[in-house]
């Protein structure tokens, strides 16, 4: 329902009003920064690289002394019951 | 740009192709601008709007579906970009509401399209479409001057395909109601009308 036609006079009036009309210099402004913006994510895996292998070695670190620790544990407890 | 063309561009857009973005600016700068102008009635808004579409394009261009509709997602984020500039302008507006309550208040300014409109009636539909309230002018916007279908203006602005087409069929009868009382419609545009 209420379906204007693509030939609706008052549409038609509208289609053929005057686009705006852009700044060259804003718009090359902009281009700069989008393109500035795309280089940064091309260049983002590998300078994110390295952030990822201390984070790595932190979890293995935690797990390495968790799994010392609980080792001390069994070795306390096979002492107290022995 | 046939739908063939479009798909590839996105597919260059995802691996940060910048000459794919260039040939995407080159398509829809001037539609986006033209339609952030009219929405916002207000050139200097329109093209920081512009700006922070453009940005926020680039940005989302590696995670962008391989089967995008770039105006549909061009334009939704213009949009939402304007929303959100009324959103925090009501709410600077309001904090201020008791300091300006003493100011005299401006008349409210001519559109740049109305001041810069080539004849009468071109200004009395810039008028009166300027007029409106947002909700039904961006609907006239997206379908009568982009040229948008019903269901992608639909999903520009976030509602179901049935209350869009309800929501143009209104706009278009207020528009008509807005350029009688702007001065009345040239006869030719009458005519057509009726």
């Amino acid at each position: 329902m209420n379906d204007l036609p693509s030939n609706d006079p008052l549409l038609l009036s509208l289609r053929r009003l005057p686009p705006a009309e852009p700044d060259s210099w804003y718009d090359d402004r902009v281009r700069q920064q989008c393109h500035a913006a795309l280089a940064a994510r091309r260049r983002g895996p590998s300078s994110r690289w390295p952030r990822l292998v201390p984070r790595r070695f932190e979890t293995v670190l935690v797990g390495a002394f968790g799994l010392v620790y609980l080792a001390a544990i069994l070795y306390d407890a096979s002492h107290v019951y022995r | 740009m046939d739908r063939e063309s479009e798909l590839a561009l996105v597919e260059r857009l995802r691996a940060g192709d910048a000459a794919a973005f260039d040939e995407v600016h080159a398509a829809f700068n001037t539609r986006l601008l033209t339609f952030l102008a009219r929405l916002s009635r207000r050139r200097d808004v329109a093209e920081d709007l512009l700006e922070e579409t453009w940005l926020r394009f680039v940005r989302k261009a590696d995670s962008l579906d391989p089967g995008t509709t770039l105006a549909a997602w061009l334009f939704t984020v213009a949009r939402n970009r304007y929303f959100s500039y009324c959103r925090s302008r009501a709410l600077d507006e309001s904090h201020a509401a008791d300091l300006l309550a003493l100011w005299p208040s401006p008349a409210p300014l001519a559109s740049p399209f109305e001041q810069t409109a080539a004849s009468q009636s071109e200004r009395r539909i810039e008028a009166a479409l300027a007029d409106l309230p947002a909700a039904y002018r961006e609907v006239l916007l997206l379908v009568g001057i982009e040229g948008l279908t019903p269901a992608e203006a639909a999903r520009v602005c976030g509602v179901s395909a049935e209350t869009l087409r309800q929501r143009l069929h209104r706009a278009r009868t207020l528009l008509a109601r807005r350029l009688d009382q702007h001065g009345g419609v040239n006869i030719a545009l009458r005519e057509a009308m009726t």
